[in-house]
Parts: C-alpha cells; structure tokens; sequence
C-alpha cells in the first residue's frame, strides 16, 4: 500500500520520514517535506542511482517534489547548474516533463498511484536524462514534444511499448 | 565451482557452505566418545548422549561447542541428590576429565550454570558437559544440576531431539537444513543477536510442517514471525515459552526486523517465479549474509533496458517482471513545447 497523496498533503514531513527510513523507494538518501500557505506539499528529494548506473559514474540527485492541492505534480531537478534536459520545460517553469498527457492511463502515473509510484518515476526520468547526456539517446520510447499536428494523440512507435499498454492496462 | 544460476542452485550452494567442517564433525563424535569412555570409566557417569544443536544437526558452521547430558552413575559414592550434590558433580567431572586429559582447560571463555565448559588444546570448539540424573520413574527427562544454586532442574533435550528428528523425517529430510539457513539469517542480522538460536529453530518448527523449497521455507518460517513474535514462541516440545524474558522494546524490535525481511522474502519469491533468478538471489543474499552466493552485478544496458517496464527490487536491481518492490510504469517522457 502506497503513501497516498492525501496523507503527504496533511503530513509531508511524515512522508518524507517514510522515504527516508523505509525501504519503500531505493536510493532515497535524504527526504525532507513542508506545507506551503497554499496547501500544497513540497519534498526535497536526493536519491542514490541503482547500482548499474552507480559503477558507471551517475551522480546522486536531487529533486524538489511539489504535490499540489489538487493533488497535480511537478518535479524541479536541482543542482543542475550546467545540465542540459531532454524533457524539461523551458524558463520559467523548467519542471521535468514526466509523461505524456494524452497516453493510455496504462503509461501513466496517477494520483491514485501515490507517492512511491511518484518518486519512482521521477528517479526512472532523471536515470534517462543522465544516459540521454551521455549518449545522445533517449533510452525508451518517448514522445515528440508539442501537440500532434492532426490534434489527437501523438501514437506509439514500438510494438514493445504497444505490448506494455496492454501489460499495464488499468482494470 | 557450483552453479548458482538459479535460485534453487543458489540455496544448494549456500546449504553446502552451511555444513559443519565433517573433519570437525568427526573429531567431536570422536571425542566425545574418549570423554564418555573417561566419565563411564572413572565411575562418575553411567552413560552420555549428545544434546543441542549438534545433536540435533541443526547448528551451522562454524562448529563452536558440542553439548553432552552425562548421567551420572547412580552407585557412585557421592549423593548426587542431596545437598551439595550438584556442585560436587561438576567436580567429579572436571577430576575425571583432567585425569584423562591433563592439558583440558575448564570454564575458559564461560561459567555456565548448568555447564562444564571443557577446552581441548587440539580441539577449534569446546565442549559443555551437563551433569544430570536419569528420571526415577524411567521417563525421558533428566534433572539438570545448577551449580550456582546447588539443585536439579527438570529438562528435557531428548524430547527435543525427537521432535525435531520427527519434523526433519516428515519433510524428507530439508527440515534441519532449512533451520540452519533460519540461523544463518539471525547471525546476519544485528537486531536479532541477543536472541537465543533456538527461538529459530522453534519458529521453523512452527513454521515448516511439509516438504517444500527452501524459498517457500524461509518465507512460511519469516511470515510466521513476523505475525506471532508479539506472543508466546514456544520450543518445539511445547514446554517452554523462549520469549518469556524479552521486554516490549525488544519484541518490537523483532517485529520489525521480521516483517522486513518476510516482505523481501515474498518478493525474492516472485521473482525467482518469474525466473529473475539474478534478483532474487541478491535478495536472499542480503536476508542470509555472505554465504549465500551473491549473482553477478547487473549489467549498465541490462538495467537501462529493464526500467522500460517492470520494477526495481529493494537491492536496487531494474528487472522487467513486476514483482520488484518498485513498480515502474512504462510512460513516455514529453515537452508540451
């Protein structure tokens, strides 16, 4: 059972605790959490890489959380002075751009998922930011940046990825 | 070199590493047989038997002390069941073994209440000979002396050894091999090193009725602690509740070492189910310690590929099945400009 959302609202210190001392999410070094007068929650995030990626010279990382009210997420990498981004919005919002909106709720995270699907996600995301750097190649299948010109959804590519939207499929 | 490929190859390894030395083994059989021809010869005993962990076969390596009842003959001019009798037991012992053994030492390292400690020069363990008399009435039971308090206390080892040799018999002999992994995994945890040894011999009594893996072992012997170590944890003869002297603060801390490591055990279960055999038995070696055999390090393109889709284990490890305790989603990443 995951940490809901609601519970990181009411308690984001509590959450960040839960980060830090659980085994719940691997690589969580460091967790802090606090309220903002807006009601939403903030953790302040570093995560070691897996071990794969350790060996080969990955760096931690660290990343501010914000979960708003409403329960809508977004994810600030820091300490990137320097750093190029794939997936990340432009000044001024340059939150890191997670997933694809308009995807089957099989590819995506979800509210319901709560925070360690989270965490995950964006450790996964930053893992493949620092590989994209160094290779010059996004590691999975990701999507063009923009709307899709006909106004739909930009389609998958890959049978593989076609294969994990039924794996996944929400019931 | 053995094949730990899979899981099930990978606890074949780690039961072979767990095996007592079988020189060390026969050189405690042996001399355990000199000590009783001593004790039997002198007068003092009228018979002996192997008691304890090593008796039962259930101690893991490294051998550190073999356990030996000595009945004490009943002709012998002392009245072991009088006042002072218990205390001049253990001295009729320590006289008759420096007979025969001039350079043994006695109470070297401990001074148990119920035990002579004996130290043999060519010997890497000791020895703990227990003076006991045999119950009047013919049962299985002995009187146990305690020199401290110069009495005789009610024991019963021969009961213990039948059980576990009834379980081990039962389950077609993995029993007392999956004990020792049970205490491996104590020694590999910290929390759990102020707690006696056959606290995981009994949860595995309690636990391991059948045949099975020793996966699905441990895992039945991890939920069942996890879920009963705030109550009673009776031996395996029932007689005793071992948990009766622990404070809360120590149970709690026990249940939170055991409901870990069952969750670490379910998910080295699905993974090894899934056939991701490398994750799973770098669980189990993080639950068991060193002698479990450790798998290769996974691979930089192998872990890039897995998080695709899949989950990461709690050792850190990206596999496609999803029975890691992480589960990662395969979404696309996107810039809305």
């Amino acid at each position: 059972m995951a940490f809901s959302l609601i519970d990181v609202l009411a308690d984001p210190m509590s959450a960040a605790d839960h980060l830090r001392s659980s085994s719940a999410v691997y690589g969580v070094t460091d967790a802090t959490g606090r309220s903002t007068d807006t009601g939403a929650a903030i953790l302040e995030v570093s995560l070691r890489p897996l071990p794969a990626f350790e060996s080969e010279g990955y760096p931690d990382e660290h990343v501010r959380i914000v979960i708003q009210s409403d329960c809508r997420v977004l994810a600030f990498p820091r300490g990137t002075s320097g750093r190029p981004f794939l997936h990340r919005n432009l000044w001024p919002t340059t939150e890191l751009c997670l997933q694809y909106d308009r995807d089957d709720p099989a590819l995506k995270w979800v509210p319901e998922d709560g925070l360690e699907p989270l965490v995950t996600m964006v450790h996964r995301h930053l893992i493949f930011e620092e590989h994209w750097r160094r290779t010059g190649q996004w590691p999975t299948e990701d999507a063009p940046h923009g709307h899709a010109p006909t106004g739909g959804a930009h389609p998958i590519r890959t049978a593989q990825l076609r294969e994990e939207v039924d794996r996944w499929a929400r019931s | 070199m053995p094949n730990t490929r899979t899981t099930k190859a990978a606890f074949e390894a780690f039961d072979e590493a767990l095996n007592l030395d079988p020189r060390e083994r026969s050189a405690a059989e042996h001399r355990h047989r000199e000590v009783t021809d001593c004790l039997v010869g002198s007068g003092v005993a009228a018979d002996t038997f192997l008691q304890g962990s090593f008796a039962r076969k259930t101690m893991p390596k490294p051998l550190k002390d073999v356990d030996m009842i000595i009945l004490l003959s009943p002709t012998h001019p002392i009245s072991w069941n009088q006042r002072g009798g218990a205390v001049a037991a253990f001295e009729a012992l320590r006289t008759a073994v420096q007979a025969d053994f001039p350079d043994a030492a006695f109470d070297l390292t401990k001074h148990a209440d119920h035990a002579l400690q004996v130290t043999f020069p060519d010997l890497p363990f000791t020895f703990d000979l227990v003076p006991a008399l045999a119950d009047p009435n013919g049962g299985e039971d002995v009187f146990i002396a305690d020199r401290t308090l110069d009495r005789w206390e009610r024991s019963n080892p021969r009961t213990l050894r039948r059980v576990i040799l009834a379980r081990n018999v039962s389950t077609v002999g993995t029993f007392v091999h999956q004990v020792r992994m049970l205490k491996a995994f104590r020694k590999h945890q910290p929390a759990l090193l102020d707690m006696s040894s056959l606290v995981m011999e009994s949860i595995g009594y309690a636990a391991i009725l059948t045949r099975q893996s020793h996966a699905q072992a441990l895992v039945a012997a991890l939920d069942w602690a996890a879920a009963n170590i705030h109550g009673k944890v009776l031996d395996p003869t029932g007689v005793d509740d071992l948990s009766a002297e622990w404070t809360p603060a120590q149970r709690s801390i026990y249940a939170q070492v055991f409901t870990e490591a069952a969750k670490r055990s379910h998910e080295a279960l699905g993974l090894e189910a899934d056939g991701e055999h490398d994750a799973a038995t770098e669980i189990w070696q993080t639950l068991l310690g060193e002698d479990f055999p450790a798998p290769a390090p996974q691979k930089y393109g192998d872990a890039l590929a897995a998080l695709a889709g899949g989950s990461i284990t709690t050792a850190g490890r990206a596999v496609s099945s999803r029975q890691g305790n992480q589960l990662v989603r395969p979404g696309r990443s996107w810039r809305s400009a």
